[in-house]
């Protein structure tokens, strides 16, 4: 390709980024196949973030749930948001990736759209291919 | 010191993650549970904050610990409310929360609404005619497009804070054309930290280099002798 406009280019970087982390399917609940994946390998994080996972020091639990019970009211476990937040996580992890608000040809033209970008060929089973992604 | 272990559990002692001893332990008494939440931590902590942070890149790392806090006693809590469901799978459900909860610390700062389709319509306009969009129709057609978008997240969740923060905004904003000056606008209203313009400029064009560098590093763009890539 012929020299380009170099904001096209950095243009192009940022649409990418963009995509990355807005698309739908970039934060979907993770498989039990990508779950131990991450466990078994979680990747770095900056500097700043390291830092900060190694000033919780080694009795972390032990000063958490210490405080926990010793203090009435700790964020995390009141018991009606907490029913919520666990319900709502189970009914994720349940829905995979499908979004219940779209309408199914929303839902198909989006899923057009971004096998497109990805390059991605349409699978012969949706279903089948939505809920076991490996 | 940690809970102490009671004689009906002796954890195994190598240093992998074992879901179903974890998901065991938090079915059982108060002890049980405890130990069950040290084991999350010791096997699962680096994982689970990586999640916070992948979803929520805007976090502050202090926030960060404090949304981790927020996942374990989640499910300590459920644990003792005999809410926990050993039947489904133990990590899928830790990452989900975890993904639950740092949605709902940002959900405040929330990226600018557009239709996803309208998305990624402006995405593939942005590729067109340009040396990056050539080298990514190279990944779609290695079919590794989703893998790439897994390596640029990770890319810029490691990026340092200041690199981090204004790629937040120019993520959050797309496809809206912001100048080194809006970002730094942006950055000072979200955080009240105040960068320059010229390091706002800066770090933009740092953490696009970083982008470039992994689609030459994974073979898709060549290395431009100016170092521009």
């Amino acid at each position: 390709m012929a020299d380009t406009d170099p904001k096209s280019e950095d243009r192009a970087i940022d649409a990418l980024m963009a995509a990355a982390f807005r698309l739908s399917g970039s934060n979907e609940p993770l498989t039990e196949k990508e779950s131990e994946k991450l466990a078994a390998n979680p990747p770095r994080l900056s500097p700043e973030d390291e830092a900060a996972i190694e000033s919780l020091g080694t009795d972390f639990v032990h000063r958490l749930l210490h405080k926990a019970q010793t203090e009435k009211s700790i964020v995390g476990q009141e018991p009606v948001a907490l029913d919520r937040e666990i319900e709502e996580a189970y009914a994720s992890m349940n829905r995979g990736k499908h979004d219940d608000s779209l309408s199914e040809q929303t839902r198909h033209e989006i899923e057009r759209k971004r096998r497109e970008l990805l390059g991605e060929e349409e699978p012969e089973d949706e279903d089948q291919n939505g809920s076991q992604r490996d | 010191m940690g809970p102490e272990l009671n004689s009906r559990h002796r954890p195994n002692q190598k240093d992998k993650v074992d879901p179903e001893e974890i998901s065991i332990l938090l079915i059982g008494d108060r002890q049980e549970q405890e130990l069950a939440i040290s084991l999350i931590d010791r096997h699962l902590r680096r994982a689970i904050i990586y999640k916070i942070r992948e979803t929520a890149i805007s976090l502050a790392p202090d926030e960060l610990l404090y949304v981790y806090q927020e996942v374990l006693l989640n499910v300590w809590s459920a644990a003792k409310q005999q809410r926990y469901d050993p039947d489904k799978p133990l990590m899928p459900f830790l990452f989900t929360l975890a993904q639950r909860r740092a949605y709902d610390r940002v959900r405040k700062n929330e990226a600018k609404k557009i239709h996803e389709s309208s998305l990624l319509d402006e995405v593939s306009e942005s590729l067109k005619d340009t040396k990056v969009g050539e080298a990514w129709q190279i990944v779609a057609a290695r079919n590794e497009g989703r893998r790439m978008m897994d390596i640029i997240r990770k890319t810029v969740v490691k990026m340092p804070t200041r690199q981090r923060q204004v790629a937040l905004v120019v993520i959050e904003h797309f496809p809206e054309v912001l100048s080194p000056q809006d970002v730094s606008e942006v950055i000072y209203r979200t955080t009240g930290e105040k960068i320059t313009v010229v390091a706002a400029k800066r770090a933009w064009q740092e953490a696009r280099n970083k982008i470039r560098e992994q689609l030459t590093h994974a073979g898709y763009m060549e290395d431009n002798a100016d170092g521009r890539y």
